[in-house]
Protein backbone atom coordinates (compact mmCIF):
# COMPACT_ATOMS: atom_id res chain seq x y z
CA UNK A 1 0.00 0.00 0.00
CA UNK A 2 1.15 3.70 -1.14
CA UNK A 3 0.68 5.59 2.43
CA UNK A 4 1.29 8.83 0.59
CA UNK A 5 -1.73 8.04 -2.05
CA UNK A 6 -5.31 8.38 -1.61
CA UNK A 7 -8.11 7.25 -3.60
CA UNK A 8 -11.92 7.88 -3.10
CA UNK A 9 -15.09 7.51 -4.68
CA UNK A 10 -17.58 10.05 -4.44
CA UNK A 11 -20.52 10.92 -6.63
CA UNK A 12 -21.50 14.66 -6.69
CA UNK A 13 -23.64 14.28 -9.75
CA UNK A 14 -24.05 19.00 -10.73
CA UNK A 15 -22.80 20.19 -7.41
CA UNK A 16 -19.75 21.66 -8.74
CA UNK A 17 -18.57 23.52 -6.07
CA UNK A 18 -19.02 20.90 -3.46
CA UNK A 19 -16.57 18.56 -6.03
CA UNK A 20 -14.70 22.08 -5.81
CA UNK A 21 -14.25 22.04 -2.05
CA UNK A 22 -13.87 18.12 -1.57
CA UNK A 23 -10.74 18.60 -3.79
CA UNK A 24 -9.63 21.82 -1.70
CA UNK A 25 -10.26 19.91 1.30
CA UNK A 26 -7.75 17.54 0.68
CA UNK A 27 -5.55 20.04 -1.27
CA UNK A 28 -5.17 22.36 2.33
CA UNK A 29 -4.31 19.10 4.01
CA UNK A 30 -1.18 18.89 1.53
CA UNK A 31 -2.46 16.69 -1.08
CA UNK A 32 -2.20 17.07 -5.20
CA UNK A 33 -4.74 15.52 -7.34
CA UNK A 34 -3.06 12.89 -9.56
CA UNK A 35 -6.15 11.77 -11.90
CA UNK A 36 -9.60 11.79 -11.70
CA UNK A 37 -12.41 10.31 -13.36
CA UNK A 38 -15.95 12.28 -12.99
CA UNK A 39 -17.71 8.97 -14.60
CA UNK A 40 -16.39 6.75 -12.29
CA UNK A 41 -16.85 9.01 -9.12
CA UNK A 42 -12.70 8.28 -8.30
CA UNK A 43 -10.39 10.94 -7.12
CA UNK A 44 -6.77 10.21 -7.24
CA UNK A 45 -4.94 12.18 -4.31
CA UNK A 46 -1.27 12.62 -3.09
CA UNK A 47 0.66 13.65 -0.45
CA UNK A 48 3.14 16.46 -1.71
CA UNK A 49 6.13 18.41 0.57
CA UNK A 50 5.64 21.74 -2.07
CA UNK A 51 4.94 24.65 -0.72
CA UNK A 52 2.40 25.27 -3.88
CA UNK A 53 -0.38 22.99 -4.58
CA UNK A 54 -2.28 23.72 -7.76
CA UNK A 55 -6.16 24.47 -7.00
CA UNK A 56 -8.62 23.03 -9.15
CA UNK A 57 -11.29 24.59 -10.81
CA UNK A 58 -14.36 23.35 -13.04
CA UNK A 59 -16.35 24.21 -15.50
CA UNK A 60 -19.27 23.00 -17.01
CA UNK A 61 -20.01 23.95 -20.84
CA UNK A 62 -20.85 22.18 -23.90
CA UNK A 63 -18.20 22.81 -26.37
CA UNK A 64 -19.50 22.84 -30.43
CA UNK A 65 -16.38 20.67 -32.15
CA UNK A 66 -12.77 20.02 -31.41
CA UNK A 67 -11.69 23.56 -33.26
CA UNK A 68 -13.53 25.97 -30.27
CA UNK A 69 -12.29 23.29 -27.93
CA UNK A 70 -8.70 23.86 -28.97
CA UNK A 71 -9.76 27.88 -28.47
CA UNK A 72 -11.60 27.38 -25.24
CA UNK A 73 -8.56 25.61 -23.78
CA UNK A 74 -5.92 27.92 -24.79
CA UNK A 75 -7.78 30.67 -23.36
CA UNK A 76 -7.65 28.92 -20.08
CA UNK A 77 -3.77 27.97 -20.75
CA UNK A 78 -3.10 31.43 -21.78
CA UNK A 79 -4.19 32.78 -18.75
CA UNK A 80 -2.46 30.17 -16.28
CA UNK A 81 -4.96 26.88 -15.82
CA UNK A 82 -3.68 23.87 -16.96
CA UNK A 83 -6.46 21.51 -18.48
CA UNK A 84 -6.18 18.15 -16.46
CA UNK A 85 -9.81 15.97 -17.22
CA UNK A 86 -12.09 16.40 -19.42
CA UNK A 87 -13.51 15.85 -23.35
CA UNK A 88 -14.22 17.92 -26.10
CA UNK A 89 -18.05 16.26 -25.94
CA UNK A 90 -18.49 15.82 -22.15
CA UNK A 91 -19.26 19.52 -21.09
CA UNK A 92 -17.24 18.95 -17.70
CA UNK A 93 -13.72 20.30 -17.67
CA UNK A 94 -11.64 20.68 -15.02
CA UNK A 95 -8.10 23.03 -14.34
CA UNK A 96 -5.29 23.24 -12.07
CA UNK A 97 -3.29 26.57 -11.63
CA UNK A 98 -0.09 26.29 -13.36
CA UNK A 99 1.86 28.65 -11.14
CA UNK A 100 1.51 31.13 -7.66
CA UNK A 101 0.43 33.97 -9.92
CA UNK A 102 -2.55 32.01 -11.86
CA UNK A 103 -5.90 33.91 -10.34
CA UNK A 104 -8.03 32.17 -7.52
CA UNK A 105 -11.46 31.53 -9.63
CA UNK A 106 -12.22 30.98 -13.29
CA UNK A 107 -15.04 33.28 -12.71
CA UNK A 108 -14.44 36.88 -11.80
CA UNK A 109 -18.33 37.31 -11.55
CA UNK A 110 -21.70 35.91 -9.98
CA UNK A 111 -23.38 36.33 -13.67
CA UNK A 112 -21.16 33.87 -15.64
CA UNK A 113 -21.31 31.50 -12.10
CA UNK A 114 -25.56 31.56 -12.39
CA UNK A 115 -24.93 30.56 -16.54
CA UNK A 116 -22.44 27.85 -15.63
CA UNK A 117 -25.89 26.67 -13.30
CA UNK A 118 -28.30 27.73 -15.80
CA UNK A 119 -25.99 24.99 -18.70
CA UNK A 120 -26.26 22.32 -16.06
CA UNK A 121 -30.13 22.86 -15.60
CA UNK A 122 -30.62 22.16 -19.21
CA UNK A 123 -28.30 19.12 -19.08
CA UNK A 124 -30.20 17.82 -16.52
CA UNK A 125 -33.18 18.28 -17.86
CA UNK A 126 -32.34 17.07 -21.34
CA UNK A 127 -31.16 13.86 -18.97
CA UNK A 128 -34.32 13.71 -16.45
CA UNK A 129 -37.35 13.93 -19.97
CA UNK A 130 -36.00 10.94 -22.02
CA UNK A 131 -36.23 8.75 -18.68
CA UNK A 132 -39.44 10.03 -17.91
CA UNK A 133 -40.56 9.05 -21.24
CA UNK A 134 -38.79 5.98 -21.49
CA UNK A 135 -40.39 4.91 -17.59
CA UNK A 136 -44.01 5.71 -18.88
CA UNK A 137 -43.49 4.04 -22.14
CA UNK A 138 -42.59 0.60 -20.04
CA UNK A 139 -45.01 1.31 -17.52
CA UNK A 140 -47.78 0.49 -20.12
CA UNK A 141 -46.89 -2.80 -21.05
CA UNK A 142 -46.03 -3.64 -17.65
CA UNK A 143 -47.75 -5.66 -14.63
CA UNK A 144 -46.84 -3.56 -11.92
CA UNK A 145 -48.50 -6.27 -9.56
CA UNK A 146 -45.41 -8.17 -10.03
CA UNK A 147 -43.52 -6.04 -7.80
CA UNK A 148 -45.54 -7.01 -4.97
CA UNK A 149 -44.85 -10.63 -5.70
CA UNK A 150 -41.32 -10.61 -7.51
CA UNK A 151 -41.78 -14.77 -7.66
CA UNK A 152 -43.96 -14.52 -10.13
CA UNK A 153 -40.86 -12.45 -12.30
CA UNK A 154 -39.58 -15.87 -13.18
CA UNK A 155 -41.25 -18.30 -15.44
CA UNK A 156 -38.97 -21.40 -15.29
CA UNK A 157 -42.24 -23.93 -14.18
CA UNK A 158 -42.03 -25.14 -10.92
CA UNK A 159 -39.00 -23.38 -9.76
CA UNK A 160 -39.84 -22.56 -6.42
CA UNK A 161 -41.07 -26.42 -5.47
CA UNK A 162 -37.19 -26.74 -6.61
CA UNK A 163 -34.40 -28.04 -3.86
CA UNK A 164 -31.10 -27.53 -3.38
CA UNK A 165 -28.95 -28.23 -5.80
CA UNK A 166 -31.40 -28.17 -8.65
CA UNK A 167 -33.12 -24.90 -7.42
CA UNK A 168 -30.09 -22.92 -7.29
CA UNK A 169 -28.61 -23.92 -10.97
CA UNK A 170 -32.08 -23.01 -12.06
CA UNK A 171 -32.87 -19.83 -10.10
CA UNK A 172 -29.27 -18.52 -11.23
CA UNK A 173 -29.65 -18.64 -14.58
CA UNK A 174 -32.81 -17.24 -14.88
CA UNK A 175 -31.85 -14.47 -12.78
CA UNK A 176 -29.95 -12.39 -15.82
CA UNK A 177 -33.08 -12.79 -17.70
CA UNK A 178 -35.27 -11.59 -14.83
CA UNK A 179 -32.82 -8.38 -14.55
CA UNK A 180 -33.48 -8.12 -18.42
CA UNK A 181 -37.10 -8.08 -18.27
CA UNK A 182 -37.84 -6.22 -14.89
CA UNK A 183 -34.82 -3.97 -14.44
CA UNK A 184 -35.97 -1.14 -15.72
CA UNK A 185 -38.78 -0.63 -13.48
CA UNK A 186 -36.32 -0.36 -11.01
CA UNK A 187 -33.59 1.64 -12.53
CA UNK A 188 -35.59 4.12 -14.17
CA UNK A 189 -37.50 5.83 -11.01
CA UNK A 190 -33.44 6.26 -9.37
CA UNK A 191 -32.26 7.65 -12.50
CA UNK A 192 -35.67 10.01 -12.33
CA UNK A 193 -34.96 10.74 -8.83
CA UNK A 194 -31.24 11.59 -9.33
CA UNK A 195 -32.15 13.66 -12.64
CA UNK A 196 -34.85 15.48 -10.59
CA UNK A 197 -32.87 16.29 -7.67
CA UNK A 198 -29.86 17.89 -10.11
CA UNK A 199 -32.51 19.73 -11.82
CA UNK A 200 -33.65 21.47 -8.40
CA UNK A 201 -29.77 21.93 -7.63
CA UNK A 202 -29.06 23.62 -10.63
CA UNK A 203 -32.44 25.79 -10.12
CA UNK A 204 -31.65 26.69 -6.52
CA UNK A 205 -27.51 27.76 -7.42
CA UNK A 206 -28.90 29.33 -10.48
CA UNK A 207 -30.89 31.77 -8.75
CA UNK A 208 -28.17 32.17 -5.56
CA UNK A 209 -26.29 33.34 -8.04
CA UNK A 210 -28.28 35.32 -10.08
CA UNK A 211 -28.77 38.27 -8.24
CA UNK B 1 -35.86 59.26 -26.70
CA UNK B 2 -35.96 55.16 -28.24
CA UNK B 3 -32.97 53.48 -26.18
CA UNK B 4 -32.07 50.24 -26.54
CA UNK B 5 -33.34 47.47 -24.39
CA UNK B 6 -29.44 46.27 -24.08
CA UNK B 7 -28.57 49.10 -22.23
CA UNK B 8 -26.30 50.00 -19.91
CA UNK B 9 -23.66 47.54 -20.66
CA UNK B 10 -22.09 46.01 -17.67
CA UNK B 11 -18.40 47.42 -17.08
CA UNK B 12 -17.22 44.26 -18.64
CA UNK B 13 -18.74 44.33 -21.64
CA UNK B 14 -18.04 48.05 -22.74
CA UNK B 15 -14.11 47.17 -21.66
CA UNK B 16 -14.56 44.09 -24.05
CA UNK B 17 -15.98 45.91 -26.67
CA UNK B 18 -13.44 48.63 -26.60
CA UNK B 19 -10.48 46.14 -26.96
CA UNK B 20 -12.03 44.35 -29.51
CA UNK B 21 -11.77 47.70 -31.47
CA UNK B 22 -8.66 45.72 -32.94
CA UNK B 23 -8.92 42.52 -33.08
CA UNK B 24 -7.49 40.24 -30.72
CA UNK B 25 -7.97 36.54 -29.24
CA UNK B 26 -9.61 36.14 -25.77
CA UNK B 27 -6.34 36.02 -23.55
CA UNK B 28 -5.29 39.34 -25.61
CA UNK B 29 -8.86 40.66 -24.06
CA UNK B 30 -8.31 39.77 -20.94
CA UNK B 31 -4.91 41.73 -20.73
CA UNK B 32 -6.02 44.74 -22.35
CA UNK B 33 -9.58 45.35 -20.29
CA UNK B 34 -6.78 45.02 -17.39
CA UNK B 35 -4.61 47.67 -19.04
CA UNK B 36 -7.48 50.07 -20.35
CA UNK B 37 -9.16 49.54 -16.11
CA UNK B 38 -5.81 50.17 -14.59
CA UNK B 39 -6.03 46.90 -13.35
CA UNK B 40 -9.21 47.20 -11.65
CA UNK B 41 -11.25 44.73 -14.23
CA UNK B 42 -9.62 41.25 -14.35
CA UNK B 43 -11.90 39.08 -16.17
CA UNK B 44 -11.56 35.41 -15.32
CA UNK B 45 -10.68 32.81 -18.11
CA UNK B 46 -14.34 30.93 -17.57
CA UNK B 47 -15.92 34.54 -17.46
CA UNK B 48 -14.51 35.54 -20.75
CA UNK B 49 -15.22 32.47 -22.68
CA UNK B 50 -18.61 32.72 -21.62
CA UNK B 51 -18.68 36.56 -22.38
CA UNK B 52 -16.80 36.14 -26.08
CA UNK B 53 -19.77 33.66 -26.91
CA UNK B 54 -22.66 36.49 -25.88
CA UNK B 55 -21.34 38.73 -27.46
CA UNK B 56 -20.99 36.32 -30.54
CA UNK B 57 -24.66 35.55 -30.41
CA UNK B 58 -25.66 39.11 -29.86
CA UNK B 59 -23.66 39.72 -33.11
CA UNK B 60 -21.45 42.71 -31.40
CA UNK B 61 -18.63 41.04 -31.99
CA UNK B 62 -17.60 38.32 -34.75
CA UNK B 63 -14.86 35.64 -35.36
CA UNK B 64 -12.01 37.32 -38.12
CA UNK B 65 -9.45 34.58 -39.65
CA UNK B 66 -6.75 33.60 -37.20
CA UNK B 67 -2.90 32.64 -38.01
CA UNK B 68 -2.93 30.37 -35.04
CA UNK B 69 -4.90 27.70 -35.35
CA UNK B 70 -5.40 26.99 -31.75
CA UNK B 71 -6.86 30.77 -31.12
CA UNK B 72 -9.50 32.58 -32.26
CA UNK B 73 -9.79 36.08 -33.05
CA UNK B 74 -12.52 38.21 -32.69
CA UNK B 75 -13.42 41.88 -33.65
CA UNK B 76 -15.86 43.88 -33.26
CA UNK B 77 -18.58 44.18 -35.71
CA UNK B 78 -20.90 47.61 -36.84
CA UNK B 79 -23.71 47.03 -34.47
CA UNK B 80 -21.16 46.87 -31.79
CA UNK B 81 -20.54 49.81 -32.59
CA UNK B 82 -23.48 51.31 -32.57
CA UNK B 83 -23.88 49.72 -29.08
CA UNK B 84 -21.27 51.38 -27.46
CA UNK B 85 -21.95 54.71 -29.03
CA UNK B 86 -25.12 54.62 -27.38
CA UNK B 87 -23.76 53.38 -24.07
CA UNK B 88 -21.29 56.09 -24.32
CA UNK B 89 -23.93 59.01 -25.29
CA UNK B 90 -25.50 57.64 -22.03
CA UNK B 91 -22.82 57.42 -19.48
CA UNK B 92 -21.64 61.38 -20.75
CA UNK B 93 -25.65 62.35 -19.99
CA UNK B 94 -25.18 60.46 -16.19
CA UNK B 95 -21.90 62.32 -16.21
CA UNK B 96 -23.28 65.51 -16.91
CA UNK B 97 -26.15 65.10 -14.88
CA UNK B 98 -23.53 64.73 -11.88
CA UNK B 99 -21.74 67.64 -13.07
CA UNK B 100 -24.81 69.34 -12.77
CA UNK B 101 -24.87 69.16 -8.91
CA UNK B 102 -20.84 70.25 -8.99
CA UNK B 103 -20.18 67.08 -7.64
Amino acid sequence: MDKNKIVKFKPFFVDIEKEEAFIEKYREKGYRIESLNNNLFKYVFRKTENTFIPKVKIDYRPINGKEEYANYLSMFEDSGWKHIHGTYWGGVHYFEQMNENTADEIFSDRSSLASMYRRLLVYSVLSLLPSIVMLCACLINYDLGLLFHPKNMYFTPGLWDMNGMQFWRAFLFETPFVFLRNGFILILPVMIIIFGFCCIKSIVKSRKYSN
Amino acid sequence: MNRSKDLPLTETTFLILVSLTEPGHGYRIMQKVEELSDGNVRIAAGTMYGAIENLLKLKWIQSVPSEDARRKMYKITDAGIEILREETARLRTMVQIAEDLNL
